[in-house]
């Protein structure tokens, strides 16, 4: 439910940000507080979560979780080299991260029940860190290529951390669900809205709607990003 | 000391004198070569190491703050104590094993040293409370963690064992609270910082103090307040079936 009211809240507020465009294109679109607390939120959660299997102490599963839930947007921060990160600098990014990690440690086998709504509110999200993402580059006037890379690196960030400090294959980078692919495909259709002209309400919303339906419809079709494929002669043999 | 155009406001705001930086990244460098050395790494592991544990912290504090060339490349003390630290620890190796207790008391005031660095660079930055603590704590741990990724192992501070990143986490508190709510002098707040990171530390150390893996109370709770049990599964899911 909650789910339907901050996306409620988005709409409104992509609908209050047009007028704005009146002094030339708006660029930038500020995400309301429930959807950037949620994005904190939910990473926190699933790195609270991911780490607590791995048998870490309290600090060990509080630290991954807070590098799960902010790690992507100071990935990106520093990459732009923007100032100082935005979740150092706004007060309550840090604390919801906190917040939730705490919830997932001590209620891990509570939270786990949870673990569907969790998964459609994390598939929802992987546009919204990329909107962010694409944004803050389109900003400083990167090149295409540029802002697509530093979108898919706002969004999938965050969980290569989680994968490093728990000592595991980052899960973006390996055969399986699509998700660093559907971040990809959801920048790739900002930019090119962007290019061709389109309102930043446009292009937020068919990130949005791209990059989630691609994954929802990976999960329910069983999509998966296929292993490598070598691409050689037929009579060519393996030596 | 040349300044390619860096904002470097918030290294103007720190109170602590700069031989501690310098102290921190020497000490950090010692362990991380001593580590290296008796997992047989190679020269250039060894240095790769020391380089990792004495400058990780502040690098990582940098990346995040500076807007700029990190300070260790434009300062070369830093990159000459590291490289003196790492050949030394190559070859008197043993010589630090045997010194262990010694080393490890040098770690924790280095541990400190990098505690009030991070927690002064927020605050000059005027940075909010929590974000000072994380960045106190990132400047004292980051170095550990990053040595222990080069080295393909899981981060031993992670992991249950003897109070390590939690003195960090300490000292940051103590730091941001008294300096939020008390009127000390300038100062005074990094010497109690600096005085209870080691305290927490060397105690640890002398007391075998260690964390445990964490625990889930939710069974307890759920007990406690006689709501009906949530059906948990017994055994949480492998990692494996872990989808996102």
């Amino acid at each position: 439910m909650d789910v339907v009211i901050s996306l409620a809240h988005l709409v409104s507020t992509l609908a209050e940000n047009v007028p704005a465009a009146a002094d030339g294109p708006s660029k930038v679109l500020n995400l309301p507080g429930p959807i950037e607390a949620m994005a904190c939120t939910t990473g926190a959660l699933s790195g609270a979560l991911h780490a607590s299997r791995k048998q870490l102490d309290v600090m060990g599963v509080l630290a991954v979780a807070v590098c799960t839930a902010v790690g992507g947007g100071a990935i990106r921060d520093v990459l732009l080299n923007s100032g100082i990160p935005t979740f150092l600098v706004s007060p309550q990014l840090l604390l919801y991260a906190l917040f939730a990690a705490t919830i997932g440690t001590i209620f891990a086998k509570a939270v786990v029940h949870f673990e569907p709504v969790m998964a459609v509110v994390d598939t929802l999200l992987i546009g919204v860190w990329v909107v962010i993402g694409v944004q803050k580059s389109l900003l400083l006037g990167l090149a295409p290529v540029a802002v697509i890379f530093v979108g898919v690196v706002s969004c999938i960030g965050g969980g290569v951390l989680r994968d490093i400090l728990c000592r595991d294959r980052p899960e973006a980078f390996a055969p399986g669900t699509l998700y660093g692919a559907a971040a990809f495909a959801g920048a790739v259709t900002y930019v090119v809205i962007f290019e061709l002209g389109g309102t930043v309400w446009l292009c937020v919303t068919a990130t949005l709607v791209v990059s989630s339906a691609l994954r929802i419809a990976a999960l329910k079709f069983g999509w998966a990003t296929p292993a490598p494929i070598p691409l050689r002669r037929a009579s060519a043999k393996r030596p | 000391m040349s300044l390619l155009a860096v904002d470097n406001s918030w290294l103007m705001g720190l109170t602590l004198p700069e031989w501690t930086r310098l102290a921190a990244v020497v000490t950090g460098s010692l362990v991380g070569a001593e580590f290296a050395v008796k997992r047989g790494f190679d020269p250039v592991g060894v240095f790769g190491l020391a380089f990792a544990q004495g400058l990780g912290g502040l690098m990582l504090l940098e990346l995040l703050l500076l807007n700029g060339t990190p300070l260790f490349l434009q300062e070369p003390k830093y990159l000459i104590g590291t490289s003196v630290a790492a050949v030394a620890g190559f070859f008197f190796a043993h010589l630090l094993s045997r010194s262990y207790p010694l080393l490890m008391a040098l770690d924790a005031l280095a541990m400190g040293f990098l505690v009030c660095l991070g927690v002064d660079a927020a605050v000059s930055l005027q940075l909010p409370p929590l974000s000072a603590i994380f960045l106190g704590t990132l400047a004292a741990t980051g170095g550990l963690v990053l040595r222990d990724v080069l080295a393909g192992q899981s981060p031993n501070l992670l992991r249950p064992g003897v109070i390590n990143g939690a003195a960090a986490f300490v000292g940051a508190i103590v730091f941001t609270l008294t300096f939020q709510f008390t009127e000390l002098p300038s100062g005074l707040e990094q010497v109690i910082t600096v005085c209870v990171v080691f305290a927490v530390r060397m105690l640890a150390i002398w007391r075998g103090w260690s964390t445990q893996p964490t625990r889930d109370i939710s069974d307890a709770v759920w007990d406690r307040l006689g709501l009906p049990e949530p059906g948990a599964p017994k055994a949480m899911p492998e990692v494996d079936e872990w989808t996102w």
